[in-house]
This record gives structure tokens, C-alpha cells and sequence, in this order.
């Protein structure tokens, strides 16, 4: 059976082709205005359709978190308080910009675009279903890792030209997370590369087509799933911004639209940190029946609501207990997931492929 | 490894219940759009059992706002003391406080509350507000509207709720009123006065008790 996610992507494909060239018959424009063009049109839809998604899981945070406090959330804008979300992305929009005295301005103005825009392109590498994939290359795992560190170096500039004592705290805070999370993600990423000899996430999607990676280790899995949400900077792990302590960290002198991109890139990153947790871990596009990209969308979602769900239950440990957790647990254990797999490994590669 | 088990409770057991909680209703009520759930000790609007009250003026003295008065049936004479126990509550839900304590005096549980929450009124009228006893009762017999608000005003003339219920400058002018009222209702009584005269009198005071009560009516 042919995966219907695709058929979808080729009619909007062939829609956006055929607007295409009728303008460009109509306007009479040069043909090779073409290609850059029908890239950019076609990027800006997929962009729209992340954008989409985004709202969706925004709504979906909200509306869990209410309901595990027994409230309701929003109700009130559109049906189930759906368009909630569009109405304060209007409200972030026609807010007044303001910059704090004597500050960096190049820098205070270019972090929320950075941010925003480095966290967005780790989704490029992911492959969504076995024929949908934007980019595909033998070292996309290490990529898409190392882009992601690039956040917490243009955080720490952020924090320090906003000349606030808070910002610059939780700059040095992220910082600090940084250096204890690092170890144990490449440790426990370490553990599929070695199972899978390959560093692509496309071939390691593929090796699970009979059995996933997080029944074979387990604690791999964990690991990884916590050291994600130390990543993202979200609770239990909001160290950086620890609202309550220091206000909302490094981006305490941020409002209005510039709030809103620190705001799309942390559900960017959300969303690429449960897309490489279901590539990883969880099968990618592998279902019952068919392979589809359906599959690894609603994989995805189920480990964001995980993360959610963890958000609500636990509290926040101070910075010197986030090292002590990572240092003397996190690392050990990692260690020995390595281990485990490197004992088990010659038994199970005739299962993978 | 008993500690170990231990710390592995630690993190399944919170998980479970926020777990639970994710799937179980929500205890918000959305209150104008759904009926708001109301407990058994709830202290609604008050209801009269007719008769079950015995007119023994507990209520009136245990209400902390003075909002309850007692209306006597036509023709019983209130200086008789012997007829006392045919009076009957009326009840200003305008000052009313709802603390309960008149259905905690209550000897025989006659006034008692009902789950009913909404204080309302079918104009803009004060008047609206103030309940004899006929429009609380819960015996079908004994229920009365009234059409006309002077048919109520002559009822309620008997009871000091009027010059509560208008309060200020109004107060006094109201009182004075009231007792030029009762001094025709007692002439009544006791046969000095026929029906006709009487009712053309103390329909000229009523008029202007009305007047002065649509004055301060609700906005």
C-alpha cells in the first residue's frame, strides 16, 4: 500500500507548479526565475504546515496541562479554545518593541532570529516517511547534533548583551546545562549508532523495520528522553529560565514579537527533540499494515505528551543537582547501555534490516 | 537495591497520579452555560411550608439584617396576641444576606432554603425583590401572584421591609406613612370604618408608598 501522505505532498506539489507557471505566463518572466522560486514557495508551505502543527501543540500542551490541574484551559476562542493560540500570536504581533538601555542592540536584535531560525533547521534532516525527506546524508545524526549546540552559545551572547543581571544569570545558567547534558545525550545516541554501524538517521529508521531500538535498550532510550528535555530547557529542567528565581532567564528583556520567535523556537526544538526520539527510538514511519509518515507524526505526538505529562508532574531541581544528576547517574548509566549493547549487538543484527 | 525500588517508586507513583488525573473530568463548572451543581446544605432562596409555621416570631429575631416581617391573613387584628400564630413570614431577598439563621431558628421547619441560587426579579422593580409569604409558599392552595403591584403594597404595608427596602430620607417619610395606615386599618378593624372608605383611604397612601418605591427601584 503507497503511503497517502505522499499522494497528498504531490498534489500540493503539482497545485503549487501549476499557480507557478501559470504566473509565470501571465507576468512573462524569465525562466530561470523559476527554480528559486518554486524552492522557496514550496519551503514556505512546509513551513506553514510545521507553523500549523506548532499551534496545534501549543493547544495540546495547554489543554493537558488544564486538564492534569482539573481545570479546563481555553474554551473560550473557536471551538475547544482552538484558535486561542492565533489570538496571542496577534497580540505578540502589535505589542510596542522595547530595548532595554544600553544594550548590545546588533545582538539583542539578532538572537531571537538566530535562535529562532538554527532551531528549525535540524528538521530538515529528519527523514518523516520513506520516500519524505528534505536532505539526506551519510553524517545527518552528528549534524543535527551539532546544530543544536549551537543554541546555548548564541543564549550565553543573548544573555550577556541584554545588560540585565537576570538574563545574564540565565545565560550562564543554560551554559551550565550545557556542560552536563552534552555527555550523556552523544553517550546514549552512541548506543543505536553502534547497533546500527551508521551515523544517517534514515538507515537507522531502516534498521528498525522488525524490532525498535527502545525494546532492545531501554535505558538507552531513557536517558536520552530525559537528556532531551534537559535540551529543551523545559520543566522539570527549565534551569535557564526558572521563573520564580530569576524571572524568565536570558530572555527577560524580550516582549512582544521578539517573545513570540524565543516562543516558536522552543516548540521548534520541542518538536525536532520528539522527532529524533521517534527516529531513534521508536520506528520512525514503521507501523502495522503499511509505512507511512502518518505513523511518525502520531509517534511524535505521543512523546511530545509524554514530555508534557512529565512537565506537570515534576519540580525543578537546583543547577548543582541537575550536574550531580548528570555527572554521578546519567553518565554511568549511559555507560552502561553501551555496554549492553555491545553484548548484544552480534545476537540481534540478523533481526535489523 | 531496596532503595533503588524505592527511587523508581518515587518517580512512577506522581506520574500515575497526574496520569489519573489527565483523564478524569475537569472540576470547573462552566457556570452560565451549565447548571451549577448545588450541595445539600446549600443556602438558596427561601420556601415556606405554610402550614407547618406557627407565626412564633423566631425568624424576624434571629435575622441579623432585619429583612423578615409577618404578614397577618384579612380580618385578623394584630393586637389581639391570641392570633399571632396565623402570621406568616415575608422575606426582602434585596437585604437578605442568605446566612441561614432564621431556618435555624425555625422550630417546626417551616421556612427552610431551596437549591434555587438565582435572586431574581420579573422587573425593574424593587418591589419584585420583597416576597410575602403567599408567593414563598410551597402549598399549591396558598400560592398567590400578584398583577397588580398594589394588591402587593397593601399586603406589604403591614411589615417595616418598605421603609428598609428604601432606606435614607425615604425611611422616615415611609414610616410616617405606614403608621397613618395602620391607624385606618385598626378603624377598620374594629368597625369604625366601612370597606369602601377604608379602601379608598388606604389606597391613597399606598399610591404615594409606590411612587416613593419606584423611585429607588432597581436601575
Amino acid at each position: 500500500m503507497s503511503d497517502p501522505v505522499v499522494e497528498i505532498i504531490n498534489v500540493v506539489l503539482g497545485l503549487i507548479g501549476d499557480t507557478l507557471n501559470r504566473l509565470f505566463v501571465f507576468l512573462g518572466l524569465p525562466d530561470w526565475l523559476y527554480l528559486p522560486i518554486f524552492i522557496a514557495a514550496v519551503t514556505l508551505t512546509f513551513l506553514l504546515a510545521l507553523v500549523l502543527d506548532i499551534l496545534f501543540i501549543i493547544w495540546m500542551e495547554r489543554k493537558v496541562i488544564g486538564r492534569i490541574h482539573h481545570r479546563r484551559s481555553v474554551t473560550e476562542t473557536g471551538p475547544v479554545g482552538f484558535f486561542q493560540n492565533i489570538a496571542d500570536l496577534i497580540k505578540l504581533l502589535v505589542k510596542e518593541d522595547v530595548y532595554p538601555a544600553n544594550a548590545d542592540k546588533l545582538m539583542h536584535y539578532a538572537a531571537p532570529i538566530l535562535i529562532a531560525s538554527i532551531a528549525i533547521i535540524p528538521a530538515a534532516l529528519i527523514p518523516y516517511g520513506p520516500e519524505i525527506f528534505f536532505l539526506r546524508m551519510s553524517t545527518s545524526i552528528v549534524l543535527f547534533f551539532a546544530i543544536l549546540t549551537l543554541i546555548p552559545g548564541i543564549v550565553l551572547l543573548t544573555g550577556w548583551a541584554g545588560n540585565s543581571k537576570y538574563s545574564t544569570i540565565g545565560a550562564f545558567r543554560a551554559g551550565l546545562q550545557l556542560i552536563s547534558y552534552e555527555i550523556p545525550l552523544s553517550l546514549s545516541i552512541l548506543g543505536v549508532i553502534l547497533m546500527t554501524q551508521s551515523l544517517d538517521f534514515y538507515r537507522v529508521i531502516e534498521a528498525q523495520s522488525n524490532i525498535w531500538f527502545i525494546v532492545l535498550q531501554p535505558l538507552g532510550a531513557f536517558i536520552f528522553f530525559i537528556v532531551s528535555l534537559m535540551e529543551l530547557e523545559r520543566s522539570p529542567f527549565d534551569i535557564p529560565e526558572a521563573e520564580g528565581e530569576i524571572l524568565v532567564g536570558w530572555r527577560t528583556e524580550y516582549s512582544g514579537l521578539k517573545f513570540g520567535l524565543f516562543y516558536a523556537a522552543e516548540y521548534f526544538k520541542f518538536f525536532i527533540a520528539s522527532a529524533a526520539f521517534t527516529a531513534l527510538f521508536l520506528g520512525g514511519w514503521h507501523g502495522p499494515f503499511f509505512d507511512s509518515a502518518i505513523y511518525f507524526v502520531l509517534k511524535m505526538h505521543i512523546v511530545m505528551l509524554a514530555m508534557i505529562w512529565v512537565r506537570v508532574t515534576f519540580f525543578r531541581p537546583r543547577p548543582d543537582q541537575l550536574i550531580r544528576i548528570s555527572y554521578t547517574k546519567l553518565i554511568p548509566l549511559a555507560i552502561l547501555n553501551l555496554l549492553w549493547v555491545v553484548l548484544i549487538t552480534p545476537f540481534v543484527l540478523p533481526v535489523l534490516y | 537495591m531496596v532503595s533503588i525500588v524505592k527511587k523508581i517508586k518515587s518517580f512512577i507513583l506522581p506520574m500515575r497520579v497526574t496520569g489519573k488525573y489527565m483523564v478524569t473530568k475537569p472540576f470547573t463548572v462552566m457556570y452560565p452555560r451549565e447548571r451549577a451543581v448545588v450541595k445539600e446544605r446549600w443556602r438558596g432562596l427561601h420556601a415556606l411550608y405554610f402550614d407547618k409555621c406557627i407565626g412564633c416570631g423566631l425568624c424576624r429575631m434571629a435575622c441579623p439584617n432585619k429583612c423578615i416581617d409577618y404578614i397577618y391573613p384579612e380580618g385578623l387584628d394584630p393586637r389581639d396576641k391570641k392570633q399571632q400564630r396565623f402570621r406568616r413570614p415575608a422575606i426582602d431577598w434585596g437585604h437578605c444576606i442568605f446566612c441561614g439563621l432564621c431556618v435555624e431558628a425555625c422550630p417546626t421547619g417551616a421556612i427552610h432554603h431551596t437549591p434555587q441560587y438565582k435572586v431574581y426579579a420579573t422587573s425593574d422593580s424593587r418591589l419584585d425583590l420583597i416576597k410575602t409569604p403567599y408567593e414563598i409558599a410551597v402549598e399549591e392552595d396558598k400560592k398567590k401572584t400578584y398583577n397588580d403591584e398594589l394588591l402587593k403594597i397593601r399586603e406589604l404595608m403591614q411589615t417595616d421591609l418598605l421603609e428598609v427596602a428604601a432606606g435614607g430620607e425615604w425611611e422616615e417619610i415611609i414610616r410616617k406613612l405606614r403608621e397613618k395606615w395602620r391607624d385606618l386599618w385598626y378603624m377598620k378593624l374594629d368597625g369604625k370604618l366601612d370597606n369602601k372608605t377604608w379602601d379608598e383611604k388606604a389606597r391613597e397612601i399606598e399610591k404615594v408608598v409606590l411612587d416613593i418605591i419606584k423611585q429607588i427601584s432597581l436601575p
